[in-house]
């Protein structure tokens, strides 16, 4: 049997791998699926919660699914709660597929899936805006550190000798660096004026070179088991050039270990990408990234009264890497063999 | 052994292959033999292994081979014998530059093997069969593509221009697989979905790709069971016939090697023991350790079988 049909069998797995797709799908039609820009405000539609949805306008006749304009009166004093105001003299009904977007109002009432922030942006348009910066840097990460680590740990595992001792010396030098610290400190240096774009690369660059030094140290351990094996020698043999046998013969070896690392190791800089965010080193506002719209719950105010900004960010990063560790934990026993006899 | 219409059939060298040689077909073979060129000789070859201690300095060797001379005609089969340890395997990964030489000269067709040697085109008519069939076949290669392997690596050579071609190399690899045995369709297949005497029979096909001059059998056999044993002999002793291949052919166990060898060599300890036809070693051996090496040959109690000559019974310490 195969790992695959053994993966189907790991019911996690499969849901993982299903709102992983849909998450990485609604990043990429992010356009599609909301109506709103990115950053366009609201009038008067600052800090607004979830839209409710109504079917029965306000004469109890069935008209469908709508919502009504919304807007905030003025602020409790006692509780420092604001009255949510709705205009139900003008329903406006919700259209699928409608203007070439996913839904749409017709009307003067906006449907804000997760509310508005402070600024009166849609919550939503900027959650899925924001798993453009925060999901891809995950994979685009993994891609690079990985590259590295396994390009290091082959060539001194298979080189051996002074070049090994250099390249293990370099990577426990990395290792040894406080990880957070060294980001916030790389983090700072980058200029204000930089656009978030160059931001992204350098963000994912950082976090990439600084990250691959564990991973080099195991597959320099495998290269070292591998290459006293029969095959290699039989290559040799044979005449096969270096690189060939490193490429063709050693390191197909470790891809099951590579694929199950990888994708435990996207989280990891998911969360990396966030927590520099958070702190304001990462991708800057007006771009939302996942870590900067949670940042906003450093502020107590919102914390309290506006919940929904929070929770919406949070949820999403902490379901992704949730479904990237499931995955990696079904993707480990489906290609290990002993776990089925 | 009368058969029906009265004729004496000869004795087989030794039942348990099933096949049928006479005395004469071999001393035939033998004279035949010795007309041949040269294609291997091998002088004064010793090889160390150093010893270092815990700090990495060179403390002391460890001698693997000492002192071995030989050579190999074209053609021939040269039987290698010896008990585990005795430096057979390391004489022939030597032979195929695998460990350097510490001292000593071999030629290989005319052609000193040295540091400075052509390796890249020689390695292509040296093919090296493993004693294990289980770990020397990459388990993520399929059958096909390890097979195919040396014709890609040394496409780029004249002789092999025509293998730069995909589908030459696919018809290459079916005609190799169809020869040794195998289904065509193997080749789609990982090595894991054979058993032992197939991926033995995939590893022949593989080292017979490029149709090498010398092929090092390093205990191609020790790790099969009698009957599988038995085929893929006499698959090695067709392939010879048919591509005129010369064999250096190691194995621990002296009645293949008898079966196998038109010569045996005999090995103990990093040196040569004795050097003679399969016959003559096994008759009158010269040597105490060869005489032991026969002793030890578990044998049935018939009366054709050689190894239950009176002499080799009385050196039987059961």
């Amino acid at each position: 049997m195969g790992w695959w049909s053994r993966l189907r069998r790991n019911a996690l797995a499969v849901v993982s791998i299903g709102v992983l797709t849909m998450f990485y799908l609604m990043a990429v039609f992010a356009p599609w699926i909301s109506p709103y820009g990115v950053n366009q405000s609201f009038e008067n539609g600052a800090l607004l919660p979830p839209s409710a949805i109504y079917w029965h306008n306000s004469q109890g006749e069935f008209i469908g699914a709508h919502v009504y304009p919304a807007t905030l009166g003025s602020i409790d004093l006692e509780s420092g709660e604001r009255l949510l105001r709705l205009d139900r003299s003008r329903p406006s009904p919700i259209r699928l597929f409608h203007s070439g977007h996913l839904f749409d109002t017709v009307g003067g009432g906006h449907l804000h899936l997760l509310g508005t922030d402070e600024q009166g942006r849609d919550e939503f348009t900027r959650l899925l805006y924001g798993a453009r910066f925060s999901l891809f840097i995950g994979i685009v990460a993994t891609a690079i550190s990985f590259s590295i680590g396994t390009t290091v740990g082959a060539i001194a595992g298979y080189v051996g000798g002074l070049l090994d001792n250099i390249l293990m010396r370099l990577s426990e030098v990395l290792m040894s660096v406080p990880y957070i610290y060294l980001l916030v400190a790389l983090a700072a240096v980058l200029p204000a004026q930089l656009s978030n774009t160059d931001r992204f690369i350098l963000i994912t660059v950082i976090i990439s070179t600084v990250s691959w030094a564990g991973l080099a140290r195991v597959i320099r351990g495998q290269v070292l088991a591998i290459k006293e094996s029969n095959f290699v020698l039989a290559a040799k043999a044979i005449g096969t050039p270096t690189g060939s046998i490193v490429w063709r013969h050693i390191l197909p070896q470790t891809t099951t270990y590579l694929i199950i690392t990888a994708t435990l190791a996207v989280p990891g800089f998911i969360v990396a990408e966030a927590v520099l965010s958070l702190v304001g080193l990462g991708i800057q506002q007006p771009d939302p990234s996942w870590g900067n719209m949670l940042s906003l719950a450093t502020n107590a105010a919102i914390l309290l009264l506006h919940p929904w900004l929070v929770w919406s960010p949070a949820i999403a990063i902490i379901a992704t890497v949730l479904c990237f560790n499931l995955l990696g934990d079904g993707l480990r026993d489906a290609f290990d063999p002993k776990r089925y006899p | 052994m009368v058969e029906d219409n009265g004729t004496l059939r000869p004795k087989p060298l030794d039942p348990k292959f099933g096949v049928w040689v006479t005395e004469a077909d071999r001393a035939a073979r033998l004279d035949q033999l010795a007309t041949e060129p040269e294609l291997l000789r091998v002088e004064h070859l010793r090889v160390d292994f150093p010893i270092r201690n815990p700090l990495g300095a060179k403390r002391s060797y460890f001698v693997a081979v000492q002192d071995v001379s030989f050579s190999i005609r074209r053609g021939e089969t040269l039987g290698l014998v010896g008990e585990s340890g005795c430096g057979k395997t390391t004489l022939g990964r030597t032979l195929l530059g695998l460990i350097p030489p510490t001292a000593g000269t071999i030629t290989f067709d005319g052609q000193t093997l040295s540091r400075q040697a052509p390796w890249h085109r020689l390695r292509a008519d040296l093919q090296l069969i493993f004693q294990d069939p289980y770990s020397s076949l990459n388990p993520r290669m399929t059958v096909g593509d390890a097979i195919a392997e040396p014709l890609r690596v040394h496409c780029g050579q004249e002789r092999f221009h025509r293998y730069r071609r995909l589908d030459a190399r696919r018809d290459r690899v079916a005609y190799l697989l169809e020869r040794v045995g195998l289904p065509v369709a193997a080749m789609h297949r990982f090595p894991h979905e054979f058993s032992g005497g197939q991926r033995q029979r995939i590893c022949i096909a593989r080292a017979l790709a490029l149709n090498p001059q010398l092929v090092v059998a390093d205990e191609p056999v020790s790790a099969l069971d009698v009957s599988v044993q038995a085929q893929v002999l006499n698959l090695l002793k067709e392939l010879q016939a048919e591509f005129g291949l010369t064999y250096l052919f190691i194995s621990h166990d002296l009645s293949v090697v008898k079966f196998m060898g038109d010569r045996i060599m005999v090995m103990n300890q990093g040196r040569i023991e004795e050097l003679d036809t399969g016959d003559r070693i096994y008759h009158h051996p010269q040597s105490a350790y060869t005489r032991t090496l026969i002793a030890a040959i578990p044998h049935l109690a018939t009366s054709w079988n050689p190894s239950t000559t009176q002499e080799s019974r009385e050196a039987d310490p059961s």
